[in-house]
């Protein structure tokens, strides 16, 4: 799969990046809201993991900002704990999964398998 | 005591608890520092919780200590210099232990946001937190002590 990881942390990029490559993905990088607008109009990827705690504009926005622009776009919500409010907002707005902060690569290779198996049923 | 600097240390206890176990969510086993333990104080995270308590809260590590810590959630061996890249890594533990924080804040009925983290390092910092109570608790852990700090405003009491 194509993937945009969306993320202010270079640190946070970075451990997406490797987890997801080794898992055999694709990966591109925006560290805001407007970076993401751009790379998902450039890059169009299959699925989006995005932070919710950003300067600026917040991860929630973002996606419903890239979800009017772009329905079908699909994402996985990446959150430190105490953030539920913004992930009950997320879900119901559409993420297919979200991801707790520290995790392990298996768990967001786990969620992007969640994505593939709904790209999959609905092709 | 009056009542609200009661309720402050409370919620002080809960946030350096939440703060505490956070610190082990992330693999650093963390137990209450010997008495006579030396504060570390040359690399400081804060992150500001917004809500119906509002205020920060802090670590503090020594310069090694924390670039083990950025080793340890690399899996791979510390790096040399606090550059960027480190420095991005102690924000996130910052935010991971504020997100504990705040959903400790969350079961005690209290509305809280975390904020975007800051990293401050240097010799000798000293953090002075003017008009607003600060409580400490210096812990050891797998890297090291690690000074973890609250100053939080307490809600108004409600009047029954």
């Amino acid at each position: 799969m194509k993937l945009l990881v969306v993320d202010d942390a270079a640190f946070m990029r970075m451990m997406l990046r490797n987890a997801l490559v080794r898992g055999g993905h694709e990966v591109v990088e925006a560290s805001n809201g407007e970076e993401a607008l751009r790379a998902y109009a450039e890059h169009r990827p299959d699925l989006v993991t995005m932070d919710i705690t950003m300067p600026g504009e917040d991860g929630v926005s973002v996606m419903k900002s890239l979800r009017e622009r772009y329905p079908d776009a699909r994402f996985v919500m990446c959150s430190a704990m105490g953030q539920q409010h913004l992930v009950v907002d997320a879900l119901a707005n559409g993420a297919i999964d979200f991801v707790v902060k520290p995790f392990k690569p298996e768990r967001i290779l786990e969620a992007v398998a969640k994505a593939e198996a709904m790209v999959a049923k609905a092709s | 005591m009056p009542l609200r600097q009661a309720l402050a240390a409370t919620l002080a206890g809960v946030v350096l608890d939440a703060a505490t176990q956070a610190l082990d969510a992330l693999g650093l086993s963390s137990e209450e520092a010997a008495v006579g333990t030396e504060a570390p104080m040359e690399v400081l995270v804060m992150v500001g919780i917004t809500g119906d308590a509002t205020g920060n809260i802090s670590l503090a590590f020594a310069r090694e200590g924390a670039l083990s810590l950025v080793g340890l959630l690399m899996n791979d061996t510390a790096p040399e210099h606090l550059d960027d890249l480190a420095c991005s890594g102690l924000g996130e533990v910052g935010n991971i232990v504020a997100g504990h924080v705040a959903t400790q804040l969350n079961l005690q009925g209290l509305a809280a946001d975390i904020g975007v983290p800051m990293v401050i390092h240097g010799e000798h910092l000293s953090l002075q937190v003017p008009r607003r109570p600060w409580y400490s608790r210096l812990v050891q852990t797998a890297v090291g002590p690690v000074a973890l700090g609250v100053g939080l405003a307490q809600p108004e009491p409600v009047a029954t």
